[in-house]
């Protein structure tokens, strides 16, 4: 069994909830242990990234090294918190200097966890999925899905190199696992404006009709997300495009995380299904889940 | 060879010193700019403000909303032809511009981050409504708290007061350096 420092981000303790329950008990049911980091401090995504840079490192470093404490590498389920810890990461290990500015700061000593990995790397190594197909009673065999993994894990697994090519089919080759089928269309890693979303809903909206107008197109029943972010955005992108047009035709958005959860036999409530803005239950019950 | 006007003004000199970025490696095949998802909605497209930074004009791009309506998405990155990091451009430009900027979206993004600060230093965490523009949508906003999608008031963490004598000194000495 592997164990690994779990970081939640705010985001799952907030709009995403889905996302972490949903983590916690596939994880546990394929073996993964999930250590929930104490006293966890937020990763600066979206705010402290904008404007401060430095302030950024300071607060990943402190989580860095509640986990380096702990003698476990990180594994977060938001590809956001992942880009920001990863960075973070990264930046020290190369500069002793700002590690040393970053510990001067913080008046105590780093003590980096070994490496941070998110969790779509996590939940789709060889291992867990074969372990996935063999336990599960369910299939999304029937399910079209647009696998969309949002711009912040494609560009930080790049520019770490924490995954082996191809980098980008880790959720698609899940998805087969679990009997669907995984779309291939354009905007698997395009922006969905989600880091605006604090600062001008015109960013967003642009992004997300882009990105809805897309997966309607390729004719998409459901589209995976691995992004508290990107996640709320495309439901409220369609929240809003609805009020334009009632008989608008809605895409269920769900994390992967509650996908391998229906397969694994977890009952809706459980994988925080009654909170999607989107209502999912006749998508599911077409594919007999 | 130069084959384009190397600029020498304070601006474009601190702009090279803080991102660590020449821009005049940049030779104008506008990939950024085609890439870019939102350049529609920006003062000046990627290109245009490569062009701008290697004129000297760097003012200008100080006071455009290009750097606040920029989601850091890093396609202009991935597809350079030269490697130039755009997105570590705008950081800089941020930097330099935080304080003087008056644009809609900048406002947006320095008053959001005024109230992940708050958050911040109160509770070590942030709540999605402290930051989200969705709540000028009252009826969106009612909706999303029915579904009991957003926790109204951060979670605060325990033992935090390190934390927050760090951030408090943290933010003194920055506005003292102002």
């Amino acid at each position: 069994m592997s164990k690994f420092a779990y970081y939640p981000g705010c985001s799952l303790h907030g709009c995403a909830q889905q996302y972490d329950c949903s983590t916690r008990l596939v994880s546990q049911r394929l073996g993964i242990e999930l250590e929930e980091i104490p006293n966890w401090n937020c990763c600066g995504a979206v705010t402290a990234s904008a404007t401060d840079p430095f302030l950024e490192v300071v607060l990943n470093a402190r989580n860095l090294t509640l986990a380096g404490q702990a003698g476990l590498d990180i594994v977060t389920p938001c590809t956001q918190c992942y880009a920001h810890l990863q960075g973070s990461h990264r930046a020290l290990t190369h500069s002793p200097e700002l590690s040393r500015r970053v510990a001067e700061r913080l008046q105590h000593n780093l003590e980096l966890t070994g490496a941070v990995r998110s969790l779509p790397e996590v939940l789709s190594n060889p291992q867990v999925r074969d372990k996935l197909q063999r336990i599960a009673h369910k299939s999304l065999s029937g399910l079209k899905i647009v696998v969309y993994y949002g711009c912040a894990w494609g560009r930080t697994t790049a520019a770490s190199g924490t995954t082996s090519e191809p980098k980008l089919l880790l959720l698609e080759d899940l998805v087969a696992a679990m009997g669907g089928e995984a779309l291939p269309w354009p905007y698997t890693t395009e922006c969905c404006g989600g880091q605006q979303a604090i600062a001008d809903n015109t960013i967003t909206h642009l992004a997300t009709t882009k990105l809805l107008g897309m997966a309607a197109a390729c004719g998409a029943d459901c589209i995976m997300t691995a992004c508290p972010f990107c996640q709320l955005n495309l439901e409220l992108g369609q929240l809003r495009l609805s009020k334009q047009d009632s008989a608008r035709q809605n895409i269920p958005v769900l994390f992967f995380t509650q996908l391998m959860g229906l397969v694994l036999g977890y009952q809706a409530k459980q994988l925080g299904l009654p909170k999607q803005l989107i209502d999912p239950s006749s998508m599911l019950k077409n594919i007999g889940l | 060879m130069s084959a384009v006007v190397v600029s020498d003004n304070k601006l474009s000199l601190e702009l090279i010193r803080i991102s660590g970025i020449d821009p005049n490696t940049c030779y104008q095949c506008g990939r950024c700019s085609g890439a870019c998802g939102f350049a529609s909605i920006m003062q000046y497209s990627p290109a245009a403000i490569m062009r701008l930074l290697q004129l000297g004009k760097v003012e200008d791009v100080l006071s455009s909303n290009s750097l606040w309506v920029c989601t850091t998405c890093a396609n202009c990155d991935a597809l350079c032809p030269r490697e130039i990091k755009f997105t570590g451009l705008i950081s800089a430009l941020r930097l330099m511009a935080q304080h003087t900027n008056s644009t809609h979206q900048g406002k947006a993004v320095i008053a959001a981050q005024e109230r992940f600060m708050v958050s911040l230093r109160a509770h070590g965490r942030v709540s999605n409504p402290t930051l989200s523009a969705f709540l000028e949508d009252l009826p969106l906003a009612y909706r999303i708290v029915r579904k009991g999608r957003v926790r109204l008031w951060p979670e605060k963490i325990k033992r935090n007061q390190s934390l927050k004598n760090m951030l408090t000194a943290y933010l003194k000495q920055k506005e003292e350096h102002r």
